[in-house]
């Protein structure tokens, strides 16, 4: 059994605005929010069963079967759901009836509650006028999904577009459901096609299909009030491992998995903490949830004690993924909780994968994402055959900021390099190349504002750079600045 | 089956379920470990549990490579190619599909000079300056805090770089502790020895436990000894002219022993950055 609960549409904002909140054809609800009725209809249905299936904004229809040991007759089933109604401030119609079709019109055709008894459903649909068929918006036409019919003959299929809507039968002389119920169904189809035939198939009530169950709009959200403030973010883990662990049960359960985590922290000062964390890929497992969010509260603090703890997730499909048999692949999660760890102990911009930037300015680079790829890798690359590669050059270690040196020059070579920096206090240059002058952004100030969060600097360089081994065997890589003419030593080469 | 083979067996497999098995790798046991092994825990290639550092001569020192599941050290003075050696072997361990990690405490590692090693093991060519976003995908950089040249005062220095040092060596724990990398490199090159030996020796030895029997061969670039496990092995560098002979002059330590007194030189090509 099919129950139907169908909200009309207020005759006008006047008449809305007459009738007052509450009234038949309004909802309780703020009047510019679209998705309001449909929510509250859905809502109630769900109150009564799981297999609740819409139709546009303002039918919806449910499984009934099974309630009559819980509520009993059919007809008291659509009392209950009237009163439910009421009881939410709308006023619907409501059709009880052995097929949806049946239910649906009926719920359109008629006010309050109309209950047909088992196989009365063509009879109770016959006196139905046939524009029942077309006063329908929310698409009645997709009710049959099944499969395609053979595409019809050329001269049925001329028919059939002949007739692009059931009111133009009502021309024909077929006023009512049952006129159109009764006639021959092979003359119909002869005439229309396989439209006429559905038309007659609705008219009659019957099932063009299986009733399909809306999804479940689930939100993933876990809250608690705690009895005492709690300080601190080791008894925190507790609270939010039971949180999370009910949450990511949800989450295993509908095949979802978190992407962005949002931790709420009511504070005993009555202020709010809030953080989000976006997470690499998605996720659901507790102990990895639990581990991020300790982690990022780790790094901000709330400022005082927690009276209330809120965690929320923004969801997205389950992912599946492939690995390779050979390939060495770090689980997501596991990464995901790795550069956290690393990002609250060495700060987050320290940690990623390097990558070069398109500039011959010397030592600069930038930071990107370590993501590594999960790809498949030959297993015969795995044998290494060093003979195939030539050997590698040397590497150099750069220090961030050049350490100022002085500098002998005898017939434009350095001949001997001091500093003053502990551990670096240089010598007797042995052998030098260079030099290599490189120069660039010239047309940019040399007053700007230096970026501390920035990798490498961004005003003009000019400079030479030499490659000189000094006596006591280390390889050191200066530079001399043309402006000023200082000399720096850039790092150390390995 | 003599009793001696039983003995053995019913040896190899008692250290099998202990993940001991490698740590016997001195005792000449590591070909009998490695062709009686069961192929899904240890395989029937070697190879596979070595991480080659692409040069051949050293390669052919280290009877294939750098040993998985245990702690290793390349150490000697500036400029005597520490850095050179494992940078080649990260770029290798890349390109065979593996990922890596960098911990550099004082944030020395300079990305373009290194680009021309990995561009190599890549197959890109080594002097295009054209960035494929592909040579570093697979290493994870921990950059400590980088070494200012206008620090003045001795004493907050080295509390600055012990500090470093600390995180660094955390880092590493964390980063063993994942899982998951072939080849992890701790850079300790221009960390000072006397800041290196005020860390707790349990330290090594927490890390040597971390790491045995897992996938990971970790390094550490030192100018002195610092650690090694039992399996692991000490690639010794000695100075040499970097600017007239690319090169560098290594020998192999292993388990309380010298292989060799005498240098093997390793040619390198000239400085590409």
């Amino acid at each position: 059994m099919f129950a139907c609960l169908y909200l009309p549409r207020p005759v006008s904002s006047l008449h809305v605005r007459e009738e007052g909140r509450g009234n038949r054809g309004e909802l309780p609800h703020a009047p510019h929010d679209p998705y309001a009725p449909h929510a509250t209809l859905l809502q109630i249905a769900r109150d009564f069963s799981p297999r609740v299936e819409t139709h546009g904004d303002r039918t919806v229809t449910l499984d009934i079967s099974g309630l009559g040991r819980l509520i009993g007759e059919p007809r008291s089933i659509g009392e209950e759901l009237r009163r439910a109604a009421a009881d939410a401030g709308l006023g619907v119609h409501i059709a009880v009836a052995a097929s949806s079709t049946a239910a649906i019109l009926l719920a359109h055709a008629r006010a309050g509650l109309t209950v047909v008894p088992r196989g009365d459903e063509a009879s109770a649909l016959a006196p139905l006028p046939l524009r029942t068929l077309t006063q329908l918006d929310f698409g009645l036409w997709t009710l049959d999904s099944g499969p395609k019919a053979p595409s019809p003959k050329p001269k049925a299929q001329s028919l059939e577009s002949t007739a692009q809507s059931p009111e133009q039968l009502t021309r024909w002389g077929l006023p009512s459901l049952g006129d159109l119920a009764a006639l021959p169904s092979s003359e119909l189809s002869a005439r229309l096609g396989q439209t006429g035939l559905r038309w007659q198939r609705w008219a009659r009530g019957e099932e063009m299909r299986p009733l399909v169950p809306a999804g479940v709009a689930e939100s993933f959200e876990e809250s608690l009030d705690l009895e005492w403030p709690i300080d601190g973010l080791e008894p925190l883990s507790f609270v939010l491992a039971r949180l999370f662990e009910p949450l990511c049960d949800r989450l295993e359960r509908g095949d979802r998995g978190a992407v962005v985590l949002r931790i709420t922290l009511t504070l005993v000062t009555r202020a709010r903490h809030e953080r989000v964390v976006e997470l690499p890929a998605p996720m659901r497992d507790a102990r990895v949830l639990r581990t991020l969010a300790l982690l990022d509260l780790e790094s901000n603090p709330p400022p005082a004690a927690i009276d209330r703890v809120a965690v929320a997730v923004d969801v997205t499909e389950g992912r599946v993924l492939q690995f390779g048999l050979f390939a060495r692949a770090l689980p997501t999660d596991t990464l995901a909780t790795l550069l956290a760890r690393l990002g609250a102990l060495m700060g987050s911009d320290h940690v990623g994968a390097p990558s070069l930037v398109d500039t011959y300015r010397p030592g600069a680079f930038a930071m990107a994402k370590f993501d590594p790829p999960s790809t498949f890798t030959n297993p015969q690359s795995l044998i290494p055959n060093p003979e195939q590669r030539p050997a590698p050059p040397s590497v150099l270690r750069r220090f961030r900021s050049p350490i100022p040196a002085r500098v002998v020059v005898e017939q434009g070579r350095p001949i001997r390099v001091t500093t003053d920096r502990r551990g670096y206090a240089g010598g007797r240059v042995e052998r030098s190349e260079g030099p290599w002058r490189s120069s660039g952004d010239w047309w940019r100030s040399s007053h700007a504002t230096h970026d501390p969060h920035a990798t490498y600097a961004t005003s003009p360089w000019n400079c030479d750079e030499w490659d000189v081994e000094l006596n006591d065997g280390t390889t050191y890589r200066i530079s001399q600045a043309h402006d000023p003419g200082a000399w720096f030593v850039n790092g150390i080469v390995d | 089956m003599p009793a001696a083979a039983v003995n053995r067996d019913h040896l190899e497999a008692l250290l099998r379920d202990r993940k001991l098995d490698h740590t016997v790798a001195d005792w000449g046991l590591t070909p009998l470990l490695v062709r009686g092994a069961d192929p899904m825990h240890r395989g029937s290639d070697p190879t596979r549990w070595l991480v080659p550092t692409g040069i051949s001569e050293l390669d052919a020192r280290l009877e294939g490579g750098l040993p998985r599941g245990h702690l290793s050290e390349v150490i000697g003075p500036r400029s005597s190619g520490r850095l050179a050696i494992l940078v080649s072997a990260l770029a290798g361990a890349t390109s065979r599909g593996e990922a890596v990690a960098l911990i550099d405490p004082l944030d020395m590692f300079d990305p373009v000079s290194a680009s021309a090693t990995f561009r190599r093991a890549h197959g890109c060519p080594e002097h295009s300056r054209e960035t494929t976003g592909a040579e570093f995908q697979r290493m994870l950089w921990i950059r400590g805090e980088s070494s200012s040249s206008a620090r003045v005062s001795l004493s907050s220095e080295y509390g600055t770089l012990q500090k470093s040092l600390d995180r660094a060596v955390k880092a590493l724990n964390i980063v063993l502790q994942a899982g998951g990398f072939g080849l992890v490199v701790l850079d300790l090159g221009e960390v000072a020895a006397q800041t290196i030996k005020r860390l707790p020796y349990t330290t090594w030895l927490r890390l040597q436990r971390v790491i045995e029997g897992s996938e990971t061969a970790c390094v550490l670039i030192g100018s002195e000894p610092i650690a090694r496990s039992s399996g692991g092995v000490t690639v010794q560098l000695a100075s040499g002219a970097r600017l007239q002979a690319p090169g560098l002059n290594a020998r192999v330590i292993r388990a309380r022993k010298v292989e060799s007194d005498q240098y093997v030189r390793v040619p390198l090509s000239a400085a590409a950055c």
